[in-house]
């Protein structure tokens, strides 16, 4: 469904999450419901900023190119979720990649400054796995299929 | 509280101080200055006396001078009264004579009667006295004139009687004349006593002005010297004044200090029980939705039988309710810090640092660290226990993130800081990996780490940065930079400003 929707191109996320187990968890659910074609993990701020501007161990672009959708957690070691939100959202060729917060946090303040920053959607990740596959699933459908995206993907 | 009410005694009394100290300077310098015209004033007054005691005595001796001369034209006027009677012998020209004579005794007598007027314008006791003089003088003058009378008279008839007249007459003159000289002694008597006693008054106003010049001389001085007084006093007073002023001001920079200090003691607080519910929320939850996540993916590979993944899965909910515990474990240590004070003694930290060294045994065995320390390091009044935990946390630490290509080298020391020779500052140094100097304050933060692979909670250094906040002092961390190992450093004494500052960074 979603590959003809996105015209047979594949479709890249980044995950970007410092717990191991949670990042287990997504790609497990993107692996079930085959929305995704690539599922990148990084596990901080700093790794994630480096990837989208292919800097460091991330310098091949080819390889390494921006993601249709990023999945970014909020509190991570090195630079903060916030922080690399910001950096997204004020980068002009990363501006416009759909970002959704993914969390545990539901605290008020990190929703609004989640929001300030220009993030597409605020998820938090629910306690219960049965709610928690089914989030993954609709997310990935309505980010990936559904919604349409910015530009078409020159690679 | 007790603190804030004593600084408002304060203020209130050094306020007190400076209305009640207000000398009365002025007001003895309005009575010095009284005096003093009052003794100008009154040495002007005698300066007035003496001339007019001056004035009235040249007057008073012309007066008595032309009196003097009234009674020896009056003698001389006798003599002229007493010549015809004598002359006679000689001239034998009685009609001539006796026309003198009677010419010389009109002038004679009004020449007396003049003298009895003045007399009467002088005082009655003496004008009487004198004019009792005169009486006597008219009766000489009357036997003069009857012996004149009686010669020109008998000259031609009893030139005998007439010669005996003469001396007769000759008698009363000389009588009239001394009662003139009676006169003019008692005239010179009395001018005198005058003079006398107008020196005597003149004299004594020259004791009392030389009484004023001293009296004045004196108060002069006194002025002068009140003033030099005053001058000092005034300068004194303008410096107390200013000194009362400058710790006013300073009492009121200290309390708005204190006021700064605790209102960033309270904004800490509760930024801390914000951030604590947050990261208990958050980092709380996180564990259980991997449990809860786990257990659900666990039973879909049961029903799909795959064993591969089943033990991941175990593993993973394990891990999780592994660092769930160490999570409240942890999060119970750290709601302790701060409430033991009282239980501050003063420590060796050395004894402090062994028994830690002591606790880590087996791991430094593992990592064959190197361990250096400082033989000499001071004693501290601390919470022994809590400072057992940040030696902990921060060698821990050191051991932690070290390097894998040298032997751990940590070492524990004091220094000095640069700035301010009186702060100790408290070291742990290592050849580990380094800091990125970006991460440099995260690194404190409760439940941060610079890597999701590290053991730990990531509530470590945020242990050791409460302890030792909490102790008054503030801790940071120095590094070269990725590879140069870091050097972890605490003070313990900020003064109330330094504390408020640290504590409004952290908020």
């Amino acid at each position: 469904m979603a590959e003809k929707i996105t015209n047979g191109k594949p479709l890249k996320i980044l995950l970007v999450e410092d717990n191991p187990a949670h990042a287990e968890m997504v790609m497990r659910s993107f692996e079930a419901n085959r929305v995704a074609n690539e599922i990148k993990l990084v596990v901080d701020g700093e790794d994630a900023l480096d990837y989208l501007n292919n800097r460091g161990k991330y310098s091949d672009a080819d390889k390494h190119s921006n993601p249709d959708l990023i999945l970014l957690d909020l509190r991570l070691p090195k630079i903060d979720g916030l922080e690399v939100l910001d950096s997204i959202k004020t980068t002009e060729h990363l501006a416009l990649i759909p970002v959704v917060i993914l969390t545990t946090s539901d605290a008020d303040m990190d929703v609004a400054k989640a929001y300030k920053r220009h993030a597409n959607s605020y998820l938090v990740k629910p306690i219960e796995f049965d709610n928690f596959t089914k989030m993954m699933d609709e997310l990935g459908y309505y980010w990936l299929a559904w919604n349409h995206k910015p530009f078409s993907r020159v690679d | 509280m007790s603190v804030n009410k004593d600084s408002d005694h304060g203020v209130t009394t050094a306020e007190n101080k400076i209305t009640r100290n207000t000398p009365k300077w002025h007001l003895i310098y309005y009575v010095l200055a009284g005096f003093d015209l009052l003794a100008i004033g009154f040495s002007l007054f005698i300066n007035h006396q003496i001339t007019e005691l001056y004035v009235a005595s040249v007057e008073v001796n012309k007066e008595w001078a032309g009196r003097l001369s009234q009674f020896s034209r009056l003698s001389a006027l006798a003599t002229e009264v007493n010549r015809p009677g004598n002359d006679v012998f000689l001239t034998l020209n009685v009609a001539d004579e006796s026309e003198k004579f009677q010419l010389a005794k009109i002038k004679f007598n009004k020449h007396l009667s003049n003298i009895r007027i003045s007399n009467n314008l002088l005082e009655r006791e003496l004008g009487d006295s004198l004019n009792v003089h005169l009486l006597e003088i008219e009766g000489h003058l009357q036997k003069l004139n009857a012996s004149a009378n009686m010669i020109l008279t008998l000259f031609t008839s009893n030139p005998e009687q007439a010669g005996y007249e003469m001396a007769r007459m000759d008698r009363s003159f000389f009588s009239l004349v001394a009662v003139i000289d009676i006169m003019n002694r008692e005239i010179r008597a009395i001018q005198a006593s005058n003079l006398a006693a107008q020196s005597e008054y003149a004299q004594s106003l020259g004791k009392y002005e030389k009484g004023i010049a001293v009296f004045i001389f004196t108060m002069v001085l006194l002025v002068a010297f009140y003033g030099h007084f005053l001058s000092k006093n005034v300068a004194k007073f303008m410096a107390d004044r200013e000194e009362a002023n400058a710790r006013y001001k300073e009492l009121n920079e200290t309390l708005e200090q204190r006021v700064a200090s605790r209102t960033a003691e309270l904004e800490y607080t509760n930024a801390d029980l914000e951030r604590f519910t947050y990261t208990v929320s958050h980092d709380l939850k996180s564990p259980l939705i991997t449990i809860s996540g786990f257990i659900g993916l666990l039973e879909k590979d049961i029903a799909d039988a795959n064993m591969d993944k089943i033990d991941t899965d175990f593993k993973r909910i394990k891990d999780a309710a592994a660092t769930m515990r160490d999570l409240l474990d942890d999060l119970l240590n750290l709601s302790r810090i701060g409430r033991g004070e009282s239980l501050r003694v003063d420590v060796s930290l050395n004894a402090i640092v062994s028994s830690v060294l002591e606790m880590l045994d087996v791991k430094l065995n593992d990592t064959q660290a190197v361990i250096t320390v400082d033989s000499d390091l001071p004693v501290i009044h601390v919470e022994a226990a809590r400072f057992k935990e940040v030696y902990l946390n921060l060698i821990e630490n050191a051991l932690k993130y070290r390097r894998h290509d040298v032997v751990p080298e940590i070492t524990i020391g004091v220094s000095r800081d640069q700035t301010n020779r009186n702060q100790t500052v408290f070291f742990v140094k290592d050849n580990g990996m380094g800091i990125d100097p970006r991460y440099k304050e995260k690194i404190f933060g409760l439940f941060e780490s610079l890597s999701n692979e590290s053991e730990g909670t990531g509530v470590g250094l945020a242990i050791v940065k409460r302890i030792v906040n909490v102790h008054g002092g503030r801790v940071w961390v120095e590094s070269e930079g990725l590879g140069f190992g870091s050097t972890f450093k605490f003070v313990l004494t900020l003064n109330d400003l330094e504390q408020a500052k640290t504590r409004v960074e952290e908020v």
